[in-house]
């Protein structure tokens, strides 16, 4: 039985509707006062000496961060601690004595060891700060074994963490990479709605055509990147893609260093990334479609951002879409702010309200995508090209009064938003949400 | 500049560490002193030094001179020390020179920079540097400023922050002044009076002061400053100590240690922006021949090993250990976690050598 089966006591867990689709990658969430002082107590625990206690309230603050995909045992006999939790399709497992703490999680399998692989994982090895990469028998694991004297809760998290995020962050990468490699673990993952899939197959395979579309005929290169970018965090955030897909957008993004600061070498990465695309675009749906399918994450991938660093980057971020009105590029003005709504998403953690309205953004300009899932709320007419205004701001003036009560400060100013464009809209959106006063 | 004259350069150029951070100095065989900048031993009576030719050892201070941001050490006699020459006294320096700078910078062994002289004479606080576009770094300080022929020009002193490439280095008059004077004095330890330039040594220090002019002296130049290392430095310098090796020898910095044991060269280190403390050794060099069994032997070994981890980076074999929380850093586990993982280093670098056929690593550091 897997993990999954056995965590939703035999049955795997299936869901319709909308509500069970999930967007982006797990994010930190803001610490609640309660799992702060949760976390607190385990660490005083573990300064006094009593080693298992404070591990045992540590786990109760990761199965109320992490939900159901974190189990504990407890042997009755000798107070020893076996744990398990999933980490998108990876377990994280391990055993915490009296004495000592070892964790591991098996990343692939291997049918002959191959150099490549061999020198890959010793490599890794430089990178891995709280754990390491080995072999037992046929299996690539991450692990590591400590005295529990040497490990407080405080520093299990961090080595926890980084098996988790390691082993699930290459096992596709290992699996795509290497030869003769055999996956594990994928019976923890829950299968999509076909429904669901077909549709973001489709939009999929239309959202690459349309960046590379936009950006064939663009002469400016570093428009053409951001054009490209927002189509890849536009995918990664809305279509949520796991397994090989994932990875291999991951390698695109990797293309882009951020220092590309001459024409030539943009133009370079532009024309590799865009290839890139066109091999995903090329692939058959059914070779998609295994890699779209839901997990269960304990650890956050993406750090919490509060929301004036958050605000400040957005302020600055706009002045791309000005530089687009000047370069007489308005059509760009879309997927810009896509790009800029896509990556805070994708990459950061964000007060709920926050991510609630850039969530709104993103189905008012993309209504069909939402329409196709499953979602009734149109917020776009597609046959007349006209925003559904009254809806729009019914959904902010829901935000408005739901948040309120927590950010007395906050409310969204729908009367300065711009209903005659997609590109208007995008544009005043974004600066009126820079502006909203959320403390965190 | 032949390829034998910049080695034999380097014979004369040594390492300075110090607990609060590193610099360069060198040898001029005539004085039989080390030169480098006060600044680089500021408050040391006595500084470790090492060299390609020779590990570590502790030196004494025998001259500080805040004025000329200078200061001379003692030649340790057990070890050969390469020697440099001063520039003759009507040496004439003059714009657009080609210069060399030999020093550590950013604690990277022997870089040498080449570099014009930028402008030959530029006078800063009534001292004459000269300038040049050598693009010297922290670590540079105390080196050597070359000609072409090898001939010691100057003091690598201070650079311009805000500037890009500019460097100043003491002229060599001032420091030959300084070495006569020294020299002069018969002194064991002298420190130079700011205000008056005169020498005061132990001897003549007047309860603190100048004996000439009635200036307080800088206390630390005379009983040197009290080191007082961090809580978690302070847990490593004691496990340092009791597993028998010389703290001053071992000791690179504040968050930085190193043990030469044999031909193993241990790196601790702490981080405390990270609250990380670990070490490192490089064991050896990958063989030539049927690697993917070293590859596979360390990665079994890495499964089977507590909190030991084995990675190759380059050709290089590495072990390493680490504490993920400085806070759960303890003296006892802390002495039995680095016992073990140097009696490991040694292990698996005879095993790594002897079984597997990897090769040693050459005293590169």
């Amino acid at each position: 039985m897997s993990l999954l089966s056995k965590i939703f006591n035999g049955i795997p867990p299936k869901y319709s509707g909308t509500d069970g689709i999930k967007f982006g990658r797990f994010s930190e969430p803001a610490e609640t006062e309660e799992l702060y002082n949760l976390r607190i107590s385990a660490d005083e625990l573990f300064d006094q000496g009593k080693y298992l206690d404070s591990y045992i309230i540590y786990f109760n603050y990761l199965q109320e961060l992490g939900g159901p995909a974190v189990l504990l045992d407890i042997d009755s006999s000798t107070g020893d601690l076996t744990f398990k939790l999933l980490q998108g399709s990876k377990i994280v497992s391990g055993v915490i004595s009296d004495l000592e703490v070892r964790a591991q999680s098996v990343v692939a399998k291997f049918s002959k060891a191959d150099i490549t692989l061999l020198r890959f994982l010793l490599g890794k090895n430089c990178d891995l700060a709280y754990s390491k990469f080995s072999i037992s028998g046929d299996s690539i694991i991450i692990n590591q074994l400590c005295p529990i004297k040497d490990m407080s809760p405080e520093a299990f998290s961090d080595m926890l963490s980084e098996i988790a995020i390691a082993s699930d962050g290459l096992d596709e990468m290992i699996e795509a990479e290497f030869p003769n490699i055999i996956p594990v673990d994928y019976e923890n993952t829950i299968p999509l709605p076909k429904n669901e899939v077909k549709t973001k197959i489709d939009f999929l395979r239309l959202w690459i055509s349309q960046t590379i579309s936009t950006t064939e005929n663009l002469e400016n290169e570093t428009l053409k990147t951001y054009v490209i970018l927002s189509g890849i965090f536009k995918i990664l955030y809305l279509i949520s893609p796991e397994g090989l897909l994932l990875s291999y957008f991951r390698r695109i993004l990797n293309m882009y260093s951020g220092n590309e600061e001459n024409d030539y070498l943009r133009a370079e990465i532009n024309y590799k990334m865009n290839e890139k695309l066109k091999e995903i675009q090329e692939q058959k749906a059914s070779e998609l479609e295994k890699s779209l399918f839901k997990t269960y994450t304990v650890f956050p991938e993406t750090e919490y951002q509060k929301f004036s660093e958050m605000a400040e980057n957005i302020n600055s971020l706009l002045q791309l879409p000005v530089n687009c009105i000047k370069q007489r590029q308005k059509k760009l003005i879309v997927p810009i702010c896509e790009y800029i709504v896509g990556i805070h998403l994708y990459q950061h953690g964000m007060p709920e309200v926050a991510k609630e309205l850039l969530m709104l953004f993103f189905q008012s300009l993309n209504s069909d995508f939402f329409t196709s899932l499953g979602f009734d709320n149109t917020l776009y007419d597609e046959t007349t090209s006209q925003f559904l205004k009254g809806r729009i701001i019914q959904e902010i003036e829901n935000i408005n009064r739901k948040y309120s009560v927590i950010y007395p400060q906050f409310s969204f100013d729908f009367s300065e938003l711009d209903f005659s464009s997609k590109e208007d809209f995008a544009y005043t959106f974004l600066f009126e949400f820079k502006n909203l006063q959320i403390t965190d | 500049m032949t390829q034998n004259t910049i080695l034999s350069i380097e014979d004369a150029i040594v390492k300075i560490l110090t607990p609060w951070g590193n610099g360069t100095g060198f040898l001029l065989g005539e004085y039989e002193l080390i030169v480098t900048n006060r600044h680089v031993v500021e408050g040391c009576r006595q500084v470790t030094i090492m060299s390609e030719n020779f590990k570590k050892r502790t030196v004494n201070v025998l001259y500080a001179d805040p004025l000329h941001d200078l200061a001379f050490l003692e030649t340790p006699e057990d070890v050969a020390i390469g020697s440099l020459q001063l520039a003759f006294d009507d040496y004439k320096i003059t714009q657009g020179d080609p210069i060399l700078a030999v020093g550590h910078p950013l604690n990277l062994n022997y870089t040498n920079t080449k570099g014009i002289v930028s402008k030959a004479s530029r006078t800063v606080s009534g001292l004459n540097y000269i300038q040049t576009d050598a693009a010297i770094n922290p670590g540079n300080s105390g080196g050597p400023l070359l000609t072409n022929d090898g001939l010691v020009i100057g003091v690598n002193t201070f650079i311009l922050a805000s500037g890009q490439n500019l460097g100043f280095a003491l002229h060599y008059s001032h420091l030959k002044k300084c070495l006569e004077d020294f020299k002069k004095s018969g002194a064991p330890y002298a420190v130079r009076c700011s205000s008056c330039t005169n020498l005061v040594t132990e001897e003549t220090l007047k309860n603190g002061y100048c004996p000439y002019c009635g200036v307080k002296m800088n206390e630390d130049d005379f009983k040197g400053k009290l080191y007082l290392p961090g809580h978690t430095s302070k847990k490593i310098e004691e496990i340092i100590k009791k597993m028998g090796y010389n703290l001053n020898t071992v000791r690179d910095s504040k968050y930085n240690w190193t043990i030469e044991d044999s031909n193993l060269n241990i790196s601790i280190t702490h981080r405390p922006d990270i609250n990380y403390v670990s070490a490192e050794c490089t064991l050896c060099k990958i063989p030539e021949t049927k690697i993917d069994r070293v590859y596979e032997f360390l990665l079994r070994q890495n499964f089977r090993l507590p909190r030991i981890a084995f990675s190759v980076e380059d050709c290089y074999v590495k072990i390493s250990t680490s504490y993920i929380k400085d806070s759960d850093f303890h003296t006892d586990t802390g002495y039995e976690l680095f016992s073990k993982y140097i009696n490991n280093c040694h292990r698996y670098c005879n095993i790594l050598i002897e079984r597997y056929y990897c090769l040693p690593i050459e005293s590169d550091n």
